[in-house]
């Protein structure tokens, strides 16, 4: 089973990133958005339960006090926060062949909580684009400005 | 895979199509030498044989240009020529003025990974400066992130291992605004590129734990396809480690990272140019902390006398780092027993694959058990991958597959000497712009609603060039602290906010002595000549030196070439300038070459209307100097300390405005470039040095890009003090006292020269110690917050602290 | 004077106990070992660097040792987020041992990444023991890149053993790009306020409380380092090792006369003789 966990700050405490993507995206000239919130994101496969993959967020990838976090399966497709809001999420991942030093950790972390061990990880970031911003413009946008597609891979849902 | 027969019968224009198809890129000559070598052997080389051999001599590895025998012609301003033949340009320039000098304290130059020499009677240091400019063009966060890391990893393999305590970082980059940019060139904007090399040095630098502590950011157009990237590191190793060996019998050990598809042909993509069109394959990405938990335990490894030699895994793999390590005896391995990061990679593959943050050792088979249990104490890998033989042949097998078997001989010997040619022309002298009817025209300064005197916006104007410019915003990313050595730090002033010129390292708490690092670098200087360009920047490297207060005569020094495709006559033609500057100049300061790098082929190529278009960067060359500090609380900062104090300016200012930052400003290419008189200078520089000792000099600055008057306004913003001060008074050539112009006189980047401050108190002493010496008075330093000139002409020029700070300050627009 | 500064050797009478052996614990990514050894040792303590491995594994024990380190770095290379999975470890595997070492009233000081750790494994803010409900944390500079520069420091608490003799005003460097001090709420804040345990918040070089760059990342209650409520375990961002000993000052060409030593030894000092007092009641008794 592969899961995917998105981790973003809670409300309440500033997405700098986003505020300074937001300014970006204006100035390539593209119709406006509301807002852009950012965020990593995890992949995890192997012989996991969802409540494995939930201690793993909970205790080692979400922040208690200052992030929340999303768990769904890969092939749910799913995007962090409300179905209905109108958003974008562009997911940047790391190509498979590219060393991925922050999976790496992901591994060794979770052998200290006593999880099963992962078959592989991955990580990469997401970025969810608010206001109904047409897919077009958002690829073109991560293409240009937060990847590179030599070494990076580009997803969207919503 | 070429069939034996296939590959021994091909002509000369196919062996080199083939190199081409196959990325090898190898010189027609090169193909025939290895197709005579294999038929001797009564075969045709497999894939991997001839990759290797295409690693191994690639330029990156081999350096063939600079040591190519090269006919040169110059041609002078008169038409005259002048042939001079160079057998190996390396060794008749560079490596010579080394073997001339003859330091002792030099201990190991231009044969191992670093080069070292004497800290004190127990300790020495390694230092090496690398370029990883083309995979940074490419990817720029992992380019020069493994930049740095391969560097690391060079002073980590110098004799047998030092440990790495410091950092420099020199960029060049196009200008961020991307004014001239073609776009459809496609690739990375300059803007990402910026930001990515600065973040990816950073990330690789501070998680390290060792301080970045000097360097230099440079923007000009002639980088906007081809970005430089210099990292350097400095290291301290007990001295009886400095000597590293291979006995037959020996283990060959793998230790650190594991291996995938990352970088291959990364070596030989480096001596190529950069085109459209690129495999994700060449581009690395590094993990810093497999790094340092590999340098951690391999120091402890060391100290236990574990291992007997040592090197870095860098480009070409392990094909390079084996094959170096084996040259004299042999070696055998077993790429089976590799570690592999992912199933799925061919023998070859592992071979030569580039993974980032490897060490090769070769370890007497007693130690082995011993030096395996303390690397996983760890988790540190470290793999048992073969042996080192006594039959010079270099035999690397998977299972019992055999895919190289060749003779050590052969591999590092059989590359064919380049016979080239090359050709300098003195450009036309044209003069620097002549002022206006008006000659001090006031210009309206809308902000201010206040007329300002184009001199003072010129000031302002040079201070805001980013090259120029403050570059705090970068250097306060890179840890510069950690460690705790480091005792002048590359901010420097009230607040920290001033420009260091060298940084000095205390390297033990317990001893006062030190450790200086400096740097020098003017790539516009080409545009006029490289010869002079070599000579500014190696003076400068040297100037920022004596500034701190460092030791004259132990300052080494480090080449690092950058240029276009040396195959161009006038190309090489100019590289050959700045190699001979080179020998001519370090030969009269003493400073011997204790290492040094060429990265050549910076051109971008691209077809428009079906032409073939190219374009390389000017010809560039980094310095990086290192020398003792023999009492850090001797030791010097730039900023202005005290009101009342008097400011001298030592050398004499020259009309040398060709390639100046004021020229820029004035957007002129007219002027001659600033030249070097060795024997004046060095005699300055002792006197200078020895005022300093004896604590008669309360602040130090270099003259260099922006004249006195941003070396004067640099102080001033660092020190929080105003100064008044009359140019007349400076020491000027006849011919800039007679044209009378304060512009050239504040803003000529004339070589050799220093603005000193020096307390009343001190005044006679420092009187005495510069007697004979080219020193003149030309104001004092000031309470309150007002710049004050007298000019040429009697007129006053003034600008206020806060401004000239705020211009400095904000010259870098640093948004995303 | 040069004689003095060069051949700093630690001032502490020679009194019948052993000398203090103090930890400095280190693992894949510990960076700033080396100099907080050499302030430790400055202070007069035996230091020693060891490996978590070697705790984990229990090849060696924790509780040998009278004084621990934490020190800077990038354990992990603050993969995930900066000192989670070192403090993590500590949570998973060496609970008992420390629950040991703090309740014995032992020092521990966390510095910098240090710092992270000790909050984001529950042994600060320490208001009540080891709490692994986490009330605290350390998250991104509101710049949102590293800052390394020279901060002031006003020293609050004076119940924590760290903080005697401290100037009530002194300079220290900061290098992080995590360093940002979040409670879990402005109700949690203040009871740590009330309980003595803000040790050092960031103000300007008057003493003042004041924005960026003199708070470098935006702390609440401009909190460079608290300790726990027994006061014996401190955390901090700005790096006291790196500050230990005279030429590492920040500007110190300018400053005269010449401190012996940096102000950073002092907080290494006090935690020295914090054991050797102890060690003291312990025979007499």
């Amino acid at each position: 089973m592969i899961y995917r966990v998105f981790v973003r700050h809670k409300k309440g405490f500033a997405d700098h990133r986003g505020a300074a993507l937001k300014n970006e995206w204006k100035a390539a000239g593209l119709p406006a958005v509301k807002h852009i919130q950012t965020g990593h994101a995890y992949e995890v496969c192997g012989d996991l339960s969802e409540a494995d993959v939930r201690t793993l967020s909970g205790q080692l990838l979400a922040d208690p006090v200052t992030q929340d976090y999303f768990v769904c399966e890969k092939d749910q497709k799913k995007s962090i926060g409300n179905d209905r809001d109108h958003s974008l999420q562009a997911q940047v991942w790391l190509k498979s062949g590219v060393s991925d030093p922050v999976a790496d950790t992901v591994r060794l972390a979770a052998h200290d909580l006593d999880l099963p061990e992962f078959d592989q990880a991955r990580s990469g970031s997401f970025f969810k684009f608010f206001g109904a911003p047409a897919p077009k413009e958002v690829k073109a946008f991560c293409e240009n400005y937060l990847m590179n597609t030599l070494i990076q891979k580009l997803e969207i849902v919503g | 895979m070429q069939k034996s027969d296939e590959f021994l019968s091909l002509s000369k224009d196919s062996l080199y199509a083939l190199s081409r198809e196959r990325g090898l890129s190898l010189s027609a000559e090169e193909m025939l030498a290895i197709q005579s070598y294999f038929a001797e052997q009564g075969r045709g080389p497999s894939d991997a044989e001839l990759e290797t051999i295409a690693q191994t001599w690639s330029e990156h590895c081999k350096h063939k240009t600079f040591r190519a025998a090269i006919e040169h012609t110059e041609r002078d301003e008169l038409g005259l020529e002048r042939k001079r033949h160079y057998k190996d340009l390396l060794k008749d320039t560079i490596v010579k003025v080394t073997q001339e000098l003859q330091k002792p304290w030099c201990l190991s130059v231009f044969k191992d990974n670093a080069g070292i020499v004497s800290y004190d009677n127990k300790e020495a240091l390694a230092f090496k400066v690398e370029t990883h400019n083309h995979p940074s063009a490419l990817e720029p966060y992992g380019g020069a992130g493994t930049g740095l890391g391969g560097v690391i990893r060079d002073v980590l393999g110098a004799g047998l291992g030092a440990r790495p305590i410091a950092n420099t970082d020199v960029f060049c980059f196009g200008p961020l605004d991307e004014a001239g940019r073609n776009k459809s060139m496609g690739g990375l904007s300059t803007r990402r590129i910026f930001h990515g090399v600065v973040s990816g040095v950073r990330d690789y630098g501070n998680r390290m734990g060792i301080p970045t502590v000097n360097g230099a950011v440079y923007f000009d157009d002639d980088f906007k396809d081809n970005p430089l990237v210099f990292c350097g590191t400095l290291g301290l190793m007990p001295v009886h480690t400095i000597e590293k060996a291979v006995c037959p019998g020996d283990r060959i050990v793998m230790t650190g990272g594991r291996v995938g598809r990352d970088g291959i042909h990364g070596a030989t993509f480096s001596s190529d140019s950069l085109t459209t069109g690129i495999e994700s394959s060449v581009v690395q990405i590094g993990n810093p902390i497999v790094q340092k938990k590999m340098m951690d335990v391999l120091l402890a490894a060391r100290d236990k006398k574990l291992y007997r030699g040592i090197t870095d895994c860098g480009a070409g793999g392990l094909s390079s780092a084996v094959g170096e390590m084996g040259e004299k005896t042999g070696a055998d391995v077993s790429l089976e027993k590799v570690p592999l990061k992912y199933k799925g990679l061919s023998p070859w593959e592992i071979w030569l694959s580039e993974s980032q943050e490897r060490m090769v050792l070769a370890v007497p088979p007693g130690n082995l058990e011993e030096l395996q249990a303390l690397f996983s104490s760890e988790d540190v890998d470290c793999t048992d991958i073969g042996i080192f033989t006594d039959n010079q042949r270099l035999r690397v097998s998977y299972d019992q597959e055999v895919i190289v078997d060749m003779c050590m001989g052969f591999l590092h010997d059989g590359v064919p000497k380049q016979h080239l040619k090359s050709f300098w022309s003195c450009p036309p002298e044209v003069p620097f712009i002549s002022e206006t009817q008006d000659p001090r025209p006031k210009t309206q300064d809308r902000k201010r609603k206040k007329s300002r005197y184009e001199l003072e916006r010129a000031l302002l104007g040079i201070l805001a060039q980013p090259t120029v410019a403050s570059k705090e915003w970068i250097i306060r990313q890179y840890d510069h602290e950690v460690q705790g050595r480091t005792v002048l730090k590359p901010l420097v002033g009230t607040q920290s906010q001033g420009p260091g010129d060298a940084a000095v390292l205390q390297l033990h708490p317990s001893s006062l002595q030190g450790t200086a690092l400096a740097c020098g670098v003017n790539p516009h200087f080409s545009r006029w000549d490289p010869y002079w360009m070599a000579a500014s920047v190696l003076d400068e490297a040297v100037r920022n030196l004596v500034a701190v207060g460092a030791r004259l005569d132990r300052i080494a020094v480090l080449d690092n070439f950058c240029g276009g495709d040396p195959q161009d006559p006038r190309i090489l033609g100019g590289l050959v300038r700045c190699a001979q500057a080179c020998y001519d100049v370090a030969s009269v300061y003493g400073t011997p070459f204790i290492s040094g790098k060429d990265s050549l082929y910076n051109q971008f190529e691209w077809e428009a209307n079906g032409i073939k278009e190219k374009r390389s960067i000017p010809t560039t060359l980094l310095i990086s100097a290192v020398s003792q500090v023999g009492d850090v609380s001797k030791v010097v900062s730039m900023d202005f300390k005290r009101a009342g104090n008097w400011i001298y300016v030592l050398g004499e200012t020259r009309d040398e405005l060709g390639g100046s930052r004021y020229g820029i400003w004035r957007n002129t290419a007219g002027g001659s470039v600033p030249r070097l008189n060795p024997q004046d200078t060095w005699g300055l520089y002792e006197k200078l040095a020895e005022a300093i000792s004896q604590g008669l000099v309360s602040a130090c600055h270099d003259c260099s890009e922006g004249g006195l008057g941003a070396a004067l306004a640099e102080m001033s913003l660092a020190g929080e003090l105003g100064f008044y001060l009359d140019v007349r008074k400076a020491l000027l050539s006849a011919d800039l006292r007679n044209e009378a112009r304060t512009d050239k006189v504040l803003f000529s980047e004339s070589n050799g020269r220093f603005v000193v401050e020096v307390s009343p108190r001190a005044k006679r002493g420092f009187l005495s110690c510069l007697k004979g010496m080219p020193v003149s008075c030309i104001g004092q330093v000031r309470e309150g917050k007002r710049l004050q000139i007298t000019g040429m002409e009697g007129k006053t020029y003034a600008w206020s602290v806060s401004e000239v700070e705020k211009a400095w300050r904000n010259g870098i627009d640093v948004r995303n | 004077m040069n004689n003095k500064i060069a051949n700093q050797k630690s001032k502490i009478k020679n009194v019948s106990v052993h000398p203090v052996k103090a930890l400095v614990l280190r693992c894949a990514g510990t960076n700033c070992d080396q100099e907080t050894m050499w302030a430790l040792e400055q202070a007069g303590a035996c230091a020693e660097r060891v490996h978590i491995n070697a705790f984990v594994r229990e090849e060696r024990e924790i509780n040998d040792f009278d004084l621990m380190v934490v020190p800077g770095g990038f354990s992990f290379g603050d993969d995930i987020a900066s000192g989670k999975v070192l403090a993590n470890k500590l949570l998973y595997k060496l609970k008992g041992p420390l629950e040991q070492f703090v309740g014995a009233g032992k020092p521990v000081i966390g510095i910098c990444n240090g710092f992270q750790v000790l909050t984001k494994c529950g042994l600060l803010p320490g208001v009540s023991g080891w709490d692994s409900s986490l009330k605290a944390t350390l998250t991104d500079n509101d710049s949102g890149k590293f800052e390394c520069r020279w901060v002031f420091l006003k020293t609050g608490s004076r119940r924590c053993l760290f903080t005697k003799g401290l100037p009530d005003v002194f300079p220290l460097p900061v290098a992080h790009a995590e360093g940002k001090f979040v409670p879990e709420s402005e109700k949690f804040f203040k009871s740590l306020e009330k309980n003595g345990q803000v040790a050092f918040r960031y103000v300007n070089a008057k003493g003042r409380k004041a924005g960026y760059p003199w708070n470098p990342n935006g702390s609440f209650g401009d909190v460079a380092g608290i300790c726990n409520k027994a006061g014996n375990v401190l955390g901090l961002m700005p790096h006291p090792e790196r500050y230990a000993f005279t030429f590492q000052h920040s500007h110190w060409t300018r400053v005269k006369p010449l401190p012996v030593n940096g102000v950073g030894l002092q907080i290494f000092k006090n935690a020295v003789r914090a054991v050797e007092k102890s060690k003291k009641l312990e025979i007499r008794n």
